[in-house]
């Protein structure tokens, strides 16, 4: 009964939840909030259908002896715990269990792999033909393409190119700069490197098709405004054009709409969400976290009360 | 760990900035600090199996040169970053990407018409 509940909770979050998500305009004023919403969103949804699974193999009401047990220990062999004889439910339990972790620690294990290989790499290239500006406390690489970006770990490091050292002025270069250092106060890697996890492991659910594109955006959001705390909103968004000018050598990329929209809210500027609002998707946040768990610890906790009255 | 690292940077540095090969010595000269000549040897060893340093022997010690030149490796770098090739994210967060030429105008425009709106003093709900 429980556990056909969780499951049906997690299917409502997993298919329910990305579209409204993903379209709603609030995530662009608080982006920090909308990554915690999307983060919640996507531990709840493993932890609800990991508990289904174990409820398949053990009855809901183990939960309240386990906690009955130290309470009531005189009487612990009337809430000894269930035998483990194999029917059909634990074992479709047991085996959704170790698929859902192998999956998770195989995608973990090959991301962080490459991730790591290619962070050393890139760590040892920017120190051994970068040049170190103690001033700004950034490495320079001596090419012309304005650029910047970040290497975490270890304390993380800031890089810049020749060019975008000469192209902008000095109020944009630190709101760069800003934006660089926010991501890695933040821990915005670990944030990406969650949701490629996710998305690699079971890429087929839309909570996290969807998840990895829209952290991806969100990260940069949070960014901006944390470089917006220490500059002007608008040296964030010239900075920001500045570098996305289409290089003189080769065709743009194209990441067309994401920075457009990113370059407008620093302009438009529009007021932070007001606490009420906050305070309803706090709580929204903490019911995704906390309802698989209620699920199964209410009624052990009503066993628990039943037992001690 | 960290301070190796650095001689390694010094030590490239040196090294690119030298005009063709060089050896232990040559470079132990050209350092800042005065530093023990089995150290620059075991540092220059190192980048030479990391495939930073090429070699030759030449008497009984070798000479050195850089595989790549400091601008190669830069370039190498740098286009990796640039296109994207590496998986997005994962190891760096690049500021932003570079647009196409036709996006990048509209965007420009779009910001020159917010920037006018300001001046104006139109109804741009900017609190700042």
């Amino acid at each position: 009964m429980i556990a056909a509940l969780l499951a049906v909770y997690a299917l409502l979050v997993v298919y329910g939840l990305p579209h409204p998500l993903r379209r709603a305009v609030w995530t662009s004023r608080a982006p920090r909030l909308a990554i915690t919403m999307w983060l919640a969103a996507g531990v709840s949804a493993v932890l609800a259908v990991l508990l289904a699974l174990v409820l398949l193999i053990v009855p809901a009401h183990t939960f309240g002896d386990l906690l009955i047990l130290p309470v009531q220990w005189c009487g612990w062999a009337d809430h000894h715990l269930p035998s483990l004889t194999w029917t059909v439910s634990r074992t479709v339990g047991t085996a959704g269990i170790v698929g859902v972790l192998l999956r998770l620690g195989y995608a973990t294990v090959g991301v962080t792999l490459v991730q790591r290989r290619a962070r050393l790499r890139h760590r040892r290239d920017v120190r051994l033909v970068g040049r170190f500006l103690p001033t700004l406390d950034v490495f320079v690489l001596d090419h012309p393409q304005p650029s910047a970006f970040c290497l975490p770990g270890r304390g993380g490091t800031v890089v810049l190119s020749a060019g975008a050292l000469h192209t902008l002025p000095p109020a944009e270069l630190h709101a760069v700069i800003a934006h660089e250092r926010t991501h890695l106060y933040g821990r915005h890697h670990l944030v990406i490197t969650g949701a490629v996890v996710l998305a690699r492991a079971f890429g087929f659910v839309p909570l996290f098709a969807d998840a990895h594109g829209e952290l991806r955006r969100l990260v940069e959001l949070a960014a901006d405004d944390g470089a917006a705390r220490h500059c002007p909103r608008d040296a964030v968004a010239h900075a920001v054009l500045r570098l996305a000018a289409p290089p003189a050598t080769a065709l743009g990329m194209g990441g067309g709409t994401a920075v457009r929209q990113r370059v407008l809210r620093l302009l438009a500027a529009r007021e932070p969400l007001g606490a009420p609002a906050v305070a309803a998707r706090a709580l929204w946040i903490a019911a995704l976290l906390f309802l698989p768990l209620a699920a199964i610890a209410l009624p052990a906790l009503s066993d628990l009360g039943y037992h001690c009255a | 760990m960290e301070q190796l690292g650095d001689l390694e940077a010094e030590i490239m540095d040196r090294v690119w900035s030298a005009r063709g090969p060089v050896t232990v010595r040559d470079v132990r000269g050209l350092l800042a600090r005065p530093l023990a000549y089995t150290t620059v040897m075991t540092v220059m060893d190192r980048l030479f199996r990391k495939g930073w340093l090429r070699r030759e022997r030449s008497g009984r010690s070798y000479r050195y040169q850089p595989a790549l030149s400091r601008s190669a490796y830069t370039a190498r770098l740098m286009s990796e970053v640039l296109s994207g090739t590496e998986d997005r994210g994962l190891a760096l967060l690049h500021f932003v990407e570079t647009m196409g030429a036709a996006e990048y105008e509209s965007l420009r425009s779009a910001v020159q018409w917010h920037e006018a709106r300001r001046m104006r003093g139109g109804d741009s709900a900017s609190p700042a």
